[in-house]
């Protein structure tokens, strides 16, 4: 089996995609990949544009106001596409035979948990940064904590919820 | 599933080719055929039955 490129892994682990990256998989992922494309870009630019029009009569605030409410829900937008047409192919599905199925479960809720810390470490430099308080402090330590848990544990119950048994 | 982790597919694309739900790529015909030791004929047409449908 060929070994996958970086940027394969990287396309795998966005659309979720266990096992291999076969020709229906890659198909579907690349026309979910154009159509988002085309529904972010086109409400982006719009907003833009609008934005740009809106600072010429009215004040930068407006305008700028204006854009990232667009691009927000451009990018709701785009995140329930591609999410809806992720699960209609089936394309995250992560089938396994009875016999790994312990094993399944386990990758699964380590992958759940080291999503958890890494959302948590994250979410602990962004937030002591924009309050300018100190990355080493009590708040940052239960932030950091409750970030991993929270979102470890439903990082794992998601990843686990994609396992298929398949019965032969 | 012993058939797609021999060819390197998913048992998904194995079981929505069977379904007529996907048509493969030539390549991945090829492959099949070759696996399951038979030609293309065999493996995607029924002979007899084609023109019924």
């Amino acid at each position: 089996m060929k070994k996958s490129s970086l940027f394969i892994r990287y396309m795998k682990f966005w659309y979720g995609i266990e096992g291999p990256l076969d020709e229906y998989k890659r198909t579907q992922m690349e026309r979910i990949g154009n159509n988002a494309f085309f529904l972010t870009w086109i409400p982006m630019n719009f907003f833009f544009l609008l934005s740009m029009a809106l600072n010429s009569f009215f004040n930068s605030k407006v305008a700028y106001l204006t854009m990232m409410f667009g691009w927000a829900a451009t990018l709701c937008v785009f995140s329930g596409y591609t999410n809806h047409e992720i699960k209609k192919y089936g394309l995250n599905t992560n089938e396994v035979e009875e016999k790994d199925l312990v094993q399944a479960k386990k990758r699964a809720r380590i992958r759940g948990w080291i999503s958890g810390l890494l959302f948590g470490f994250l979410g602990t430099i962004v937030l002591s940064w924009n309050n300018d308080s100190k990355l080493f402090s009590w708040a940052s330590l239960i932030v950091f904590v409750l970030g991993t848990v929270f979102f470890g544990l439903f990082a794992s119950i998601m990843f686990s919820s994609r396992i298929k048994v398949i019965k032969e | 599933m012993a058939l797609a982790k021999e060819i390197g597919v998913a048992r998904q694309t194995i079981n929505l080719i069977e379904n007529d739900k996907y048509n493969p790529s030539l390549d991945l015909c090829l492959h099949l055929a070759h696996t399951l030791d038979t030609d293309l004929n065999s493996l995607f047409w029924d002979g007899e039955n084609y023109e019924e449908k």
